[in-house]
């Protein structure tokens, strides 16, 4: 129990996937538009993740090394296929705000990365943690990031209309360089953040 | 060949394609359990869209007409009280994400019943606009030639651009103009 909770910390601060280790940076760029896209990619990469690193987990004996990142690609590109057609049969909307970034999962490097890094070397609990950890943490940083540019470049959250009918949103952070922007800063507060608690 | 590297291929091939098989097999099932619900909600939308843009008292009847205007996917003569009263089009145009499908109903007079998109992966905030009815609603009643300009001047014909999204206003813009050119050829 003890362990859990420090790899759920791990996972939403300390080695948080995009704000600590900068990994998975492409899908956090492109589909933080707006809180409900950015909170849909992060909730269908958790599932990716948590189904991938589970089956690795069972499967790391049998996997030879020689082959075990097309094992691992196969893998998740099943799970990432998968999460696809259930999201267009099942949440038709969201699917489609979320287009082609759903199919990318495959090649998102944090699903990849907890593969090599974690489910290949540790038992199945361990790893379904992990895999949950590094997700929530994931969506916990796409929500803070899509929150900020919703707000700023749209205006509006979760869709909603914040400010009056006179505010001129910026569009800027809703194109790539707000992406960018958003993320640097973000980074930057977390990190003094991160050292504070440290000290 | 030497046979331990036989055995290592061999093994190795055959770890690979269980992995494969076994993933193939589970994503058969998905796709079984899935496909009918998207091809139902996909036929839904359309339905939707034409029924939206053509009203609700229409039926529509496959269009029988030579089409060499590629962004033009559908086509339905519309049916009122019996009788043929203009069109309903499917096209799909490219815009600045790839193909805006959409739904255009032209009148028996050859004027923009409506537009509806059914599809299209736009730019969120910027050319993902372009479904929201303050810009759709600039195409009804317009005949002719189409053109999109930055600001209105009151001229006929004149679409006002999508701030930031030209390149999905002239998508649009131009897949209405197909099916207005389809109504205007079929009507001679």
């Amino acid at each position: 129990m003890k362990n859990f909770l420090r790899q759920l910390y791990e996972g939403l601060f300390t080695n948080n996937p995009v704000l600590v280790q900068l990994i998975g940076m492409c899908p956090t760029l492109a589909t933080t538009t707006s809180l409900e896209n950015g909170f849909g990619m992060g909730m269908a990469a958790t599932a990716v993740l948590i189904c991938s690193n589970v089956v690795i987990s069972l499967l790391r004996k049998l996997i030879p090394s020689k082959v075990r990142i097309a094992a691992y690609i196969t893998i998740i590109a099943g799970f990432v296929t998968a999460v696809d057609l259930l999201m267009q049969a099942y949440l038709p909307d969201l699917s489609k705000s979320l287009g082609l970034f759903i199919p990318l999962i495959v090649v998102n490097c944090i699903i990849l990365a907890r593969a090599e890094a974690f489910a290949s070397k540790n038992k199945v609990i361990p790893s379904l943690v992990d895999g949950l950890a590094m997700g929530l943490g994931f969506t916990f940083a796409l929500c803070i990031l899509s929150t900020i540019r919703e707000i700023l470049g749209a205006g509006t959250l979760l869709g909603h209309p914040l400010f009056g009918d006179n505010f001129q949103p910026a569009i800027m952070m809703i194109l790539p360089a707000g992406g960018f922007l958003t993320l640097g800063f973000v980074i930057a507060l977390f990190q003094k953040i991160l050292k504070k608690k440290g000290a | 060949m030497n046979d331990s590297l036989k055995k290592d291929l061999i093994h190795l091939g055959g770890a690979l394609l269980a992995i494969t098989v076994v993933v193939a097999l589970c994503l058969g099932c998905v796709d079984a359990l899935t496909r009918d619900k998207i091809a139902a909600l996909k036929e839904q939308q359309v339905k939707d869209a034409m029924g939206a843009v053509c009203g609700t008292d229409a039926t529509f009847e496959p269009l029988e007409a030579d089409i060499d205007d590629e962004t033009i996917q559908d086509a339905y003569q519309i049916i009122r009280n019996g009788s043929p009263d203009g069109i309903c089009v499917q096209v799909a145009p490219s815009g600045y994400g790839g193909e805006i499908t959409m739904i255009v109903g032209v009148s028996g007079e050859g004027a923009v019943l409506g537009v509806q998109i059914v599809e299209m992966s736009e730019t969120a905030g910027l050319g993902a606009n372009a479904e929201k009815p303050e810009f759709l609603q600039q195409y009804e009643g317009q005949q002719g030639d189409l053109t999109v300009v930055k600001s209105a001047t009151g001229a006929e014909g004149e679409i006002v651009a999508l701030s930031g999204a030209t390149i999905t206003s002239n998508g649009v813009t131009s897949g209405v103009q197909s099916a207005l050119d389809l109504a205007a050829s079929l009507a001679q």
